[in-house]
């Protein structure tokens, strides 16, 4: 009964880590087959059509996926549209180690291309791959949210069964202290969750994604501005028909138009 | 000065006094005006007398005019603009007779003195029968049918009358496209015979325009309109508005045509001819005549200045003395733009119309514009271009290349240099297209990186000056000793009418690595390109949703605490049982009743007889002592009625109860083999009976 109960639990508790909503259906399962084929075989573009019909027309969300399409972005030089892809797809927190690496190499190797045209065409420009989120963003990001959540819900559970033991068995010593510690370090993680889906609702993010973008001072066309480089992160503020109000990871506010900026 | 009053007789004498303080005698601009619309008039049609002083002081005495007209109306209007005073009196006079009439002289006098009069003036009314009775007619007389755009046109509307009412307005002026030149309306008359030797009164009427724009315009038909009914039309005229012909750049600068005294708009350059590309400056100033501007100016049109790219400058705003062709003359910038040419010939540039409006009306009072004039733009010459040359390269420029390597350095295929160019001086820099490298294409692959973030371009009078910043990224392919490609530059200097070039050699480096081929370099296959593609089975839809807000992350969540509430619960209700231990064994009563009942079942089931009873017997006894706090043990029936009477039992429930205590203790000394039936409705009167006394209110007693 008790091994029933146990085995049920942990099946439920790695689903919560690890969710996987719904199958691919065998349409989309071919699509990506013929994708990758055409990667392979060098057509890129036709490659990039296909992942973009999977990603963007089907909505279908699979870190994989990103990191096809990412690869095929760059090799049509999209740069930034291939930093937005890897960056959709570590969002998603893959739990396969290959994958997590070769996307982490893959956006260090697009964002240091990015860097060099642009250190190269002037030495003026700040370059800036900063977290354009804020601090508390920053904070409550220090750990991934699938090893977050299982350590606050495991010091959850033990600061519980602390209290538990310490009812029925009041004689055992040192219990309070245990309580204590795991409810501060519980209650640490909860705030970084509680954090972390705070800021990921209301600090939303996107990328420029189109180089030769201007951050207007007021969103219009005519409106002076500053060069924001191609790949770059920034805040979304504020979402509009045609422009977007955002700000930079210094600080600086401003406008860009809609179409040079792919949400996170 | 006192009011002086004329009394001689006369009908109507009128005092006028003047309001302002007597100027000095003699002063400039004085004058004294009476004057008639009309000298020739039917009976019954009116004229109007108009008396005007300008700038003077005194005593107004009027003519007798009550004796020979009736005076329909009359009114009085004072005027002091730009230090111009005038005072006006008008009279609607209505003759009385026919034949000659004469309007008196008007005098102008200070301290009893006459210091200016007036002509005296006739006046001749003609009778009914004297006036021709055909119908008024209006025609346009106008000599000029092409005019420019600086001329004024006469345009003379001639209205013949015979028997016609007085009333009558000429309908149609100002024609759309001109506008009336201040003071130029004068009207005269005359006398003539119709066909039948009746008399016919001309009126003319001349207006002097100016046209506001260029193009073909109309004028006319001009109406005559009585009671607000066209009576006669007049035919039209198309009149051509020319632009003037352009005067030489030279002309223009030195403003041949300007006469002093009123206002002009010298438009010009400093040179006569310019090359193509190169910026030079047209300027536009106002040149203030000897009595200034007598109203606001606004710049009407501007030159279109078709073929030419431009950049308005502000010029400053203060005037400054010119000395053109002898004479000085108070100039005031309108207009600064920095021009370059496209292309070559010899191009015009348009007239700056300015318009003069009355700052209090906000009316067009005058326009004036500047002369259009031909400047010479020449085309480059072809002798001793370099190939490859840019036309828009004209000016005077230094290159600087910052060249990323020295001579004998090593790099490795693949490592990007950059390189950075500097074109700097004066001249058309925002033509300057990027230079370009030259070298071995197979050794280098060169991109050109160049925007304008680091351009500095400044526009000044003095012309366009600054600095150009390109750049370009390289990468070595071939391993190998190479020397970096060189840069070439060329301009035209239009102050020495020579082309430079400028070449600069790069350095000679060393590359190691392995050869790139074209397509790796194009499709960025490097030591730190991205990694391959992968493959997914499953290809799952992962939820985006943050893990805290998947529902299962809650379940786990409250399973714990559950479990705690739970634990805890628990712990404090025991802990508030163990307080209470008569209060516990009441509470526990009905749950050990319960178990007990569950023994009788047993018995009954068994048929077990006298052990049946012995339960139902311990049951009822056991709930008493614990529910009641009773010792029923050793007690009698009637002692366990009166306890349990005392808790707050009712008698008859008690009477039931020791009814079924009595009926165990009977059957349980007493048992047969047939009492299955009274077992089974024992137990259902057990029951019953223990429903009953859990309802009941009941009162403890002391532990």
């Amino acid at each position: 009964m008790i091994k029933t109960l146990v085995v049920v639990l942990s099946g439920l508790f790695a689903l919560t880590l690890n969710p996987a909503a719904e199958a691919s259906s065998d349409e989309q399962r071919s699509t990506f087959e013929a994708a990758n084929t055409h990667y392979v075989a060098g057509d890129y573009e036709m490659a990039l059509k296909l992942y973009v019909r999977l990603a963007d027309d089907q909505g279908l969300r699979n870190p994989v996926l990103y990191l096809n399409l990412g690869n095929a972005y760059f090799r049509t030089d999209a740069l930034g549209a291939a930093v937005h892809s890897y960056r959709r797809a570590l969002l998603l927190e893959p739990q396969d180690e290959r994958l997590r690496s070769s996307l982490a190499q893959n956006l260090e190797v697009t964002r240091a291309r990015l860097s060099r045209r642009y250190l190269a065409g002037s030495e003026n420009r700040q370059f800036i791959f900063e977290d354009a989120s804020g601090m508390l963003h920053t904070i409550t990001h220090l750990m991934e949210e699938g090893l977050l959540s299982t350590l606050f819900l495991v010091f959850w559970a033990m600061f519980c069964v602390i209290l538990m033991l310490r009812r029925l068995r009041p004689s055992t010593g040192s219990l309070s202290v245990s309580a204590i510690t795991v409810g501060v370090a519980s209650l640490l993680c909860g705030l970084m969750l509680w954090g972390q889906v705070v800021t990921g609702e209301s600090m939303p993010l996107g990328v420029v994604v189109q180089s030769d973008v201007l951050l207007h001072e007021a969103p219009h066309v005519e409106a002076s501005g500053h060069a924001l480089p191609e790949g770059m992160e920034v805040r979304v503020l504020e979402d509009g028909e045609a422009w977007v109000h955002v700000a930079l990871a210094n600080g600086r506010e401003g406008f860009v138009p809609t179409t040079t900026l792919w949400a996170l | 000065m006192g009011p002086g009053m004329h009394r001689s007789g006369c009908l109507l004498a009128l005092v006028l006094l003047m309001s302002w303080a007597p100027p000095a005698t003699g002063q400039s601009g004085e004058a004294l005006t009476a004057e008639v619309d009309r000298q020739v008039l039917g009976l019954g049609e009116t004229l109007t007398f108009t008396i005007t002083v300008k700038n003077a002081s005194g005593s107004i005495e009027l003519p007798a005019l009550k004796k020979d007209f009736i005076q329909i109306s009359s009114g009085k209007r004072r005027s002091n603009i730009f230090g111009e005073r005038s005072q006006t009196w008008t009279f609607e006079l209505q003759p009385r007779r026919m034949g000659e009439l004469r309007l008196g002289k008007v005098t102008l006098t200070r301290r009893r003195r006459v210091v200016a009069e007036t002509a005296p003036i006739t006046i001749r009314v003609l009778g009914a029968d004297e006036l021709s009775d055909e119908r008024p007619t209006v025609k346009l007389e106008i000599k000029r049918t092409k005019i420019t755009l600086e001329e004024t046109l006469l345009v003379v509307a001639r209205v013949t009358k015979g028997r016609l009412d007085s009333g009558a307005q000429i309908g149609g002026l100002p024609p759309d496209g001109f506008q009336i030149v201040s003071g130029s309306e004068r009207e005269t008359g005359s006398l003539e015979e119709d066909a039948s030797g009746r008399t016919v009164q001309v009126n003319r009427i001349a207006l002097r325009l100016r046209p506001e724009r260029t193009g073909t315009r109309v004028i006319g038909p001009l109406t005559l309109i009585v009671g607000g009914r066209i009576i006669a039309k007049s035919g039209t005229v198309e009149i051509e508005v020319v632009p003037p012909p352009p005067i030489s750049a030279a002309q223009a600068r030195r403003m041949d045509h300007y006469d002093p005294r009123g206002l002009a708009v010298r438009g010009y350059t400093e040179q006569d001819s310019y090359y193509v590309s190169e910026p030079f400056l047209i300027a536009w100033e106002l040149l203030e005549g000897r009595f200034g501007t007598r109203g606001r100016i606004q710049i009407g049109t501007e030159p279109s200045l078709e073929g030419f790219s431009t950049h308005t400058l502000e010029g400053p705003s203060e005037r400054r003395q010119l000395n053109l062709a002898g004479r000085r003359v108070k100039a005031r910038v309108l207009k600064w733009k920095m021009a370059r040419a496209f292309k070559s010939g010899d191009q015009v540039i348009d007239s700056m119309v300015l318009k003069i409006t009355n700052p209090f009306s906000g009316e067009t009072t005058d326009t004036v514009s500047s002369r259009p004039f031909r400047l010479l733009i020449k085309d480059l010459p072809k002798e001793g271009r370099p190939d490859a040359f840019e036309v828009s390269h004209v000016g005077r420029f230094r290159v600087e290349v910052e060249w990323p390597l020295r001579e004998g350095d090593t790099i490795a295929t693949q490592q990007k240099l950059a390189i950075r160019v500097v074109v700097e001086g004066s001249g058309n820099l925002e033509g300057i297209q990027a230079p370009e490298f030259e070298g071995d294409s197979d050794a280098f692959g060169i991109e050109n990186l160049s925007d304008r973030s680091s351009d500095k371009i400044e526009i000044t009078r003095e012309g366009v000056s600054g600095h150009r910043v390109f750049r370009y990224r390289l990468t070595p392919r071939k391993p190998g000793v190479h020397a970096l490609p060189r840069l070439r530059f060329s301009y035209f200097d239009p102050v020495q009418a020579r082309y430079h070039q400028i070449d600069e050699p790069g350095p000679k480096i060393k590359v190691t690595g392995t050869p790139v081929l074209d397509s790796a370099v194009e499709l960025g296959y490097s030591a730190a390109d991205i990694g391959p593609i992968l493959d997914d089975d499953s290809l799952r839809d992962v939820d985006p949703r943050h893990a805290a807000m998947r529902p299962l992350f809650w379940i786990f969540w409250l399973i714990p605490l559950g479990l705690w509430v739970m634990v805890e619960g628990s712990s404090r209700y025991r802990a508030f049982l163990a307080r209470d231990p008569v209060g516990r064994r009441a509470r526990q009563a009905n749950s050990n009743a319960r178990k007990r009942v569950k023994a009788a079942d047993l018995a009954l089931k068994g048929g077990l007889v006298k052990d049946f009873f012995a339960q139902v017997s311990r049951v009822l006894h056991g709930y008493l002592d614990e529910r009641l706090n009773i010792a029923t043990a050793g007690m009698t029936h009637d002692g366990l009625r009166m306890a349990a009477i005392d808790r707050g039992v009712t008698p008859e429930l008690m009477e039931e109860v020791v009814a079924e205590l009595e009926n165990c203790d009977f059957a349980r000394f007493a048992p047969s083999a047939t009492m299955t039936q009274q077992m089974g409705d024992t137990m259902g009167r057990l029951k019953l009976l223990l429903g009953k006394l859990e309802r009941s209110h009941i009162t403890r007693g002391d532990a």
